[in-house]
């Protein structure tokens, strides 16, 4: 009878904490609408940088124009919907402390980068030549961060349910 | 009601822990080697371009706080690759531990 108090005991106790667990949120969902956006930005951006690889010339700056509002406005708009993305800010299940987790999805500062590359060389497109060795520099920093936001987001694919 | 069977739910959890530990470690790992050879790269070639002169006056002060916030970045991706680690593990352990107490207990359970 007494093992049989202990196992009741014992279960309660493994299913309070199991609990606990399980209502506690590390990370924030997958969204299938973000990661296709990003794609498909990347993809864009990834022939506007083929199409300037020989450098620039401002003589044609007009040409470019539309590509660079387009691709920040993109760029802009998916840091706008991780930003609304619900972010978890756990507590610690029966101790109420707060788990050091970031203040905001590591993906985000990446592809904000992304637009401020894009914004910077859209400046200085106007104003000079950009040379092929800058190009390559500001497509280097492109691919750097899209990786970085990418590999976030869609290793969150494999958490969700 | 059925005593809980606590080696076995042990073995369970190992069991459920292992390959997302393993999957999730070899990501990590792949992620990381490809974005510091990215990073080392990058840094050479910013090098070589100030040194050139193919790299303008004006736009070295941005090029070298890109790096620095790439690799700032770079970390903070890595610190949230672990906590999904991390959420996967407690999903999984939380899955076994419900189904151990479902079964001992006789009452479907589901987490939540």
């Amino acid at each position: 009878m007494a093992g049989f108090r202990v196992a009741i005991r014992f279960s309660l106790i493994i299913g309070i904490a199991a609990a606990g667990l399980a209502a506690c949120r590390l990370v924030p969902d997958y969204d299938d609408e973000i990661v296709q956006s990003l794609n498909a930005t990347t993809e864009e951006t990834s022939k506007f940088f083929a199409k300037v690889a020989g450098g620039t010339n401002p003589a044609d700056y007009k040409k470019r124009e539309d590509t660079y509002t387009t691709l920040i406005g993109k760029y802009d708009a998916i840091v706008l919907r991780l930003e609304a993305r619900a972010y978890p800010k756990p507590t610690l299940p029966f101790i109420a402390r707060r788990v050091p987790v970031p203040e905001e999805a590591p993906s985000i500062a990446p592809i904000r980068k992304i637009s401020e590359t894009l914004a910077v060389m859209k400046k200085l497109d106007v104003t000079r030549r950009i040379t092929p060795t800058e190009v390559a520099r500001f497509r280097g920093i492109f691919e750097i961060e899209t990786r970085n936001a990418l590999t976030y987001e869609n290793a969150l694919k494999r958490d969700s349910k | 009601m059925a005593a809980l069977d606590v080696g076995k739910l042990l073995v369970d959890i190992q069991n459920a822990a292992r390959p997302i530990h393993q999957r999730d470690l070899k990501a990590i790992q792949g992620f990381s080697e490809t974005q510091l050879r990215a990073l080392g790269q990058f840094a050479a070639s910013l090098a070589a371009g100030i040194a050139s002169g193919e790299i303008g006056k004006d736009i070295q002060p941005f090029m070298l706080q890109a790096l620095k916030d790439m690799t700032k970045h770079f970390v903070g991706v890595l610190q949230g690759l672990a906590l999904i680690t991390i959420q996967n593990l407690m999903d999984a352990i939380v899955d076994v531990v419900v189904k151990a107490i479902s079964v001992a207990s006789g009452v479907a359970l589901k987490a939540v």
